[in-house]
Formats: structure tokens, C-alpha cells, sequence
């Protein structure tokens, strides 16, 4: 059986309510669920309640998912929705900020990245998590947020510009290898 | 700039493995608990006095929401199954006494006309009714709307006043519902509030609306009764009770100590501490969150939507979780080492590291009053050896529990590594779960009494 097919079968049995399945389910996406809401939240404890809350609805709820296919993008708007409620929560919370662990330096080289994708405009942010960070296709993009496939592709393309201003206005590749 | 390059900066973002796994356990238990409230457990009690045709349903595992919404029509059975039926939605019991306010707003756009038929603002809750017509033909994961409430009411700016709103076709029309509830932002009982849908059916345009609301009469009983619990350093004060005609809210204020995160989880009991309703966690919303010097004070709001609740005296029980940052161990570290929060009764001694070039032996106590089988899961699940130092660049390593003494609650936890080391105490280090355990270990507090009038 190979990883597609066995990602499918272990959808297909968490929808019916398979614990075990479902389990294996989170863990194999949970680097990349706990690193996207890192991307929105920008603190470890917030990132982790989102993944728990998002763990907790995607359980309760595994069996409105209709085709095994489109999991890890119902599993992402699970995630993303939460992120926004969490950031909602930390601007009425300004003192939230205070909380930030951003002391230790392997973290601050992905300041830039997480900053700079916290300044984008939020349907421009969302495009490129999904994209980028999540492998969802343009189409099924498209069919998730409810905009058009050119709506995601000028999205995708105006991201990219703005994440190039917002990191200095250079190439980013450039500005990555000379550090 | 390429895919490339942004997965590479996204994939070094550090995973704390230990506590990421124990929050996903924690997540499927909450999941877990809340289906088990679900089942029906005291349903089994009526079969008994209902007959056969309501025994022949109620042994199905799960309720469903249609089968709750039917059952709540059943005279005696309803009185039972309505909190448990769409508890959110105070629109469901507004629409049953036809109590919301006629509107007829059209807007047009790309061909779709959506029209808003209904709405109201019922206690703290804010809701209509949409029909949307001109709908092309979509998959069923696009039939839904962008919205936004609000917009460019300054009082509302960092809020949560965008969401989506799901379609569905009833007898031939689509049909939607939306709702809000507000936080601590106080409306007129008659305001008119901007609605904007901006993507509809996978199409995007612009469809904007005012619609009028005016407040149906409201019941509001104020309390400041507190309950104080000087062990816990926590204190909650029922502040007050909005009672709509289709929704029952409690505000209440929680203070704590500032360095211990804690979170409160109400139920609402008879006078007789006999269950009524149990606090989901989708039902509260945290309205304000301060802090001072020493303590944090939280105002929420714990909104039972379909559910007014009716003259009487209640008790609400607050149940306490206390959720404090995972530590992390080094191996050097001086022994005995204890975690113990300033409030939590639980506390964990760790008295013996022996490290060789294989494996590390941890030995250690609770005062848990879990059962071994308990524990032992707990710690298998919560206690981890990694590689590396803060924050870890490794896989975590599970352990081998066993029970040296159960009388005394002392243990020992065996980590095989994965390849041989001549450093071992230098380059493995510990995270403890008891954090994690206090958090799933829910404190009860002193039942709040209040009264209905």
C-alpha cells in the first residue's frame, strides 16, 4: 500500500469513528499544525492550545468530512479558524504580549519570516500558508475560502510581492544566503 | 523568493514534541468527554417509563442532532433531551415562538439575490435569517458565505466579527443562519447593524445590508455572589444572569493567581446537585482578560442558546484546570527534585536519575490518587526523554512505567536510547508531565447557589 493510499484508508476509518486511526491521523500532521499556528499566534503556549482546540473540534466533527481527499485542507480551516480566534483574544489581551517567549535565538531567525507573514492582509496570509506550508492545491484553495482559482493565483502573487517588501525589499533568497 | 526557501525557514520553526503529543491526548480526551455527554447515559433511566417505542430509539449509541431535534418535540422526553439539542442556537428557539423581527432587504449581486427575512437580539445573542436565490450550482464544501458584522464600528475593532456562514437547501431554497453573541460591548435595544457577505457560493462581490434589530424583552438578575477558595487562591463571582426568550446567559468573573493560568468550566445543577446542563467549551467565551501585579481576572460569558431556564434556585459548580508551562529537566540536575503549583494539591518528586550509555532510569513519586493503571498511562504518556537542549532538535523518547511501590505511589521510568552515548546526562534532558496532569486533574470548587425569580 503506498502513503496515498494508506493516508486514505486511515481517513476513511477515523470518519467512522476510529480512534486509533484519527490518532495517527493528528500525529502525522502535527509538526505542521503546531508550526502554522506558530506562524499566527507567534508563542508556543497559544500555538498549542489552537492545535489542542483544533485536535478537539476535528474529533468531534471527523464525520463531516465527506471525501477522505480533502482532510488535511478541512484540518488546516479548522486550525486557521482558531488562529484568528486566539489573535482575536490577544489584541482585547495587550498584556497577552508581555508573554511572548522570544528569548531564545534559534527562534529569532524565523522572526522575520513569521513577521512579515503576520503583516500580510489576512485572505493574502492564508493563501500562502495553505500553499506553501500545506501543499493544498490552488483549486482546492479556491473551493476552501470560496474564491475564485484567479482570485487565489492574484492572491498568491500579491502575498509573495508583499512578503518581499515586508522582509526589506530584497530577494528574499538572496538575503537568506548571505546570512 | 521560493516555495523552497519559505518551507525551509517554516520547517525549522522548533517543535516542543512532549507537550505538542500531550496537548493532542488532551484534545481527544476533551473530544471524547464531550460525545460521552452526548450518549445517553440518563436516557437509559426513562426507558423505563416511557415503553418500548422510545427504548427501541433511545439504545442507539450516539444521539444526533436530528434525532435530538425530533426527540425534543416528544412531550417528557424533551424536557430531558433539549440542552443536549442544538444548545447554540438561540435562533432554533426564536423561530419556534416566532418571536424574531420581519425584515425584507434584498441586495444583488453576480446574479445571486440574498435576502434577509428575519433577525433578532435575543439576551446577548445577535441572529438572522438569510434565503440566498440565483445560486449556481456548487460542490456542497463551497456552499457557504464570507461575513461581516459591524464593519467600521470602531467599538468592535478587534473582535471576532468575520465568519462563515453555511447554506443549506430547505424545500428547495437556500437558508442560512447567522448569529453572534456579543462580549462586553453593550448595544441599544434598538440598533441597526451593518451586514456585509462578501464571498457567496465560491463567487465574490458585495452584498450589504442594515438590518434593524430591537431587543426582545430581557430578564437580567445581578448577583456578585463569589465563592472563595483560599487553598486554590481562586476565586468566582456570578455576576449576573441574562435570561432572552430563547437563551440563558451567566457572566462571571474568575481571579486567580497571575503565574497559573486557569481555566473555569461551569455546570449548572438543581438545588439538589442533580445535572442539568454541562458546560462545552464552545459555549463560553472569555470577554476580558487583565492582569494585575499578582493576580489574573477574567470576565466570561457562558451562553446556553434553545435553553431558558425557568424559575427556581440552581447551583452552578465551577470546576478549576490549571495549566502551567511544561518544564524541561536536565539530567544534572540537584535531587530530589519537586514540581508542585502554588494552588494544585498534586505534586511529583523525582529522587534518582541513573544515566548509562544505553538507557536512563528516572525514579519518582506522586501523591496521585488515580489508580496505577491511571498513573502509569499518564506518566507513559507525559513524561520524555529528549536529545538535546531546550528547545528540542530530536525525537522524544517514550519510557517503560513501572510500579516499584503502590502504597507509596513511586515509580520508575526506563528510557532506552536510541543509539549508544558517552554523554549521556549531557545530551538528554527530561520533560516532565505535570503540567499536563494538572490540567486534566479538574478541581472542584464550592457550588455557586442562585436564585431565579
Amino acid at each position: 500500500m503506498d502513503l496515498r493510499t494508506e493516508h486514505t484508508e486511515l481517513v476513511r476509518r477515523a470518519i467512522k469513528q476510529d480512534e486509533a486511526a484519527f490518532e495517527q491521523l493528528i500525529l502525522l500532521h502535527s509538526e505542521q499544525l503546531y508550526r502554522t499556528a506558530y506562524v499566527y499566534v507567534k508563542n508556543e503556549q497559544d500555538a498549542l492550545d489552537v492545535v489542542q482546540e483544533t485536535v478537539y473540534k476535528a474529533f468531534i466533527s471527523i464525520g463531516q468530512v465527506k471525501e477522505p481527499k480533502y482532510f488535511v485542507t478541512w484540518l488546516t480551516k479548522i486550525l486557521i479558524r482558531n488562529c484568528y480566534r486566539v489573535l482575536n483574544q490577544q489584541t482585547v489581551v495587550a498584556d497577552l504580549i508581555e508573554q511572548i517567549p522570544m528569548k531564545d535565538s534559534s527562534r529569532e531567525e524565523h522572526l522575520d519570516l513569521i513577521d512579515a507573514l503576520s503583516h500580510l492582509r489576512k485572505e493574502y496570509r492564508d493563501v500562502l500558508v495553505l500553499f506553501y506550508f500545506h501543499d493544498v492545491p490552488m483549486k482546492e484553495i479556491a473551493s476552501f475560502i470560496g474564491i475564485t482559482l484567479n482570485t487565489v493565483k492574484t492572491h498568491l502573487k500579491r502575498g509573495r510581492e508583499e512578503l518581499k517588501k515586508q522582509l526589506g525589499g530584497l530577494d528574499y533568497v538572496e538575503a537568506r544566503s548571505s546570512k | 523568493m521560493s516555495k523552497h526557501d519559505l518551507q525551509n525557514d517554516y520547517n525549522q520553526i522548533p517543535v516542543p514534541h512532549a507537550a505538542l503529543q500531550e496537548r493532542i491526548r488532551q484534545g481527544m480526551e476533551q473530544g471524547k468527554r464531550e460525545q460521552q455527554h452526548k450518549r445517553p447515559k440518563r436516557l437509559r433511566r426513562l426507558i423505563v417509563s416511557t415503553g418500548l417505542a422510545a427504548s427501541i430509539l433511545i439504545t442507539s449509541t450516539f444521539v444526533i442532532p436530528s434525532f435530538a431535534t425530533a426527540m425534543a418535540k416528544v412531550p417528557l422526553l424533551g424536557q430531558i433531551y433539549r440542552p443536549f439539542a442544538e444548545q447554540e442556537n438561540t435562533g432554533t428557539a426564536i423561530g419556534q415562538k416566532q418571536l424574531a423581527t420581519k425584515i425584507n432587504q434584498v441586495a444583488s449581486d453576480q446574479g445571486i439575490d440574498i435576502q434577509v427575512i428575519d433577525a433578532y437580539y435575543d439576551g446577548a445573542t445577535i441572529g438572522m435569517n438569510l434565503i440566498a436565490t440565483g445560486v449556481p450550482d456548487v460542490k456542497p464544501e463551497i456552499r457557504s458565505g464570507l461575513y461581516e458584522l459591524f464593519k467600521g464600528d470602531q467599538r468592535f475593532a478587534g473582535t471576532e466579527t468575520k465568519e462563515v456562514v453555511q447554506f443549506k437547501q430547505v424545500k428547495g431554497i437556500w437558508q442560512a443562519r447567522i448569529e453572534y453573541t456579543l462580549g462586553e460591548i453593550k448595544l441599544q435595544d434598538k440598533i441597526q447593524i451593518p451586514v456585509v457577505l462578501t464571498d457567496v457560493f465560491g463567487v465574490h462581490g458585495n452584498w450589504t445590508f442594515n438590518v434593524p434589530v430591537k431587543r426582545l424583552p430581557v430578564t437580567e438578575q445581578v448577583y456578585g455572589t463569589t465563592v472563595k477558595n483560599p487553598i486554590y487562591r481562586t476565586d468566582i463571582t456570578l455576576d449576573r444572569l441574562i435570561q432572552g426568550k430563547g437563551s440563558t446567559s451567566f457572566d462571571y468573573t474568575t481571579r486567580s493567581p497571575k503565574k497559573e493560568r486557569a481555566h473555569v468550566e461551569l455546570t449548572l445543577l438543581d438545588q439538589f446537585g442533580k445535572e442539568i446542563i454541562r458546560n462545552w467549551t464552545w459555549s463560553t467565551q472569555s470577554v476580558k482578560r487583565t492582569k494585575t501585579a499578582t493576580e489574573a481576572v477574567e470576565q466570561s460569558r457562558l451562553i446556553l442558546g434553545n435553553y431558558v431556564i425557568p424559575k427556581g434556585s440552581y447551583l452552578l459548580q465551577p470546576s478549576l484546570r490549571i495549566d502551567l508551562k511544561t518544564q524541561s529537566i536536565p539530567l544534572t540536575k540537584p535531587l530530589p527534585y519537586r514540581e508542585q503549583s502554588e494552588t494544585h494539591p498534586l505534586k511529583m518528586e523525582i529522587t534518582s536519575i541513573e544515566t548509562t550509555s544505553e538507557q536512563v532510569v528516572v525514579e519518582f513519586s506522586t501523591n496521585s490518587s488515580s489508580s496505577q493503571f491511571d498513573t502509569k498511562l499518564a506518566i507513559r504518556n507525559s513524561m520524555y526523554l529528549l536529545k538535546g537542549t531546550e528547545p528540542s532538535d530530536g525525537q522524544d523518547i517514550k519510557a517503560k512505567v513501572t510500579v516499584l511501590d503502590a502504597e507509596k505511589q513511586t515509580f520508575r521510568s526506563t528510557f532506552q536510547l536510541p543509539e549508544p552515548s558517552k554523554h549521556t546526562r549531557e545530551e538528554y534532558y527530561l520533560e516532565t508531565g505535570y503540567s499536563n496532569t494538572l490540567v486534566n486533574t479538574p478541581l472542584e470548587l464550592q457550588p455557586i447557589p442562585f436564585t431565579v425569580d
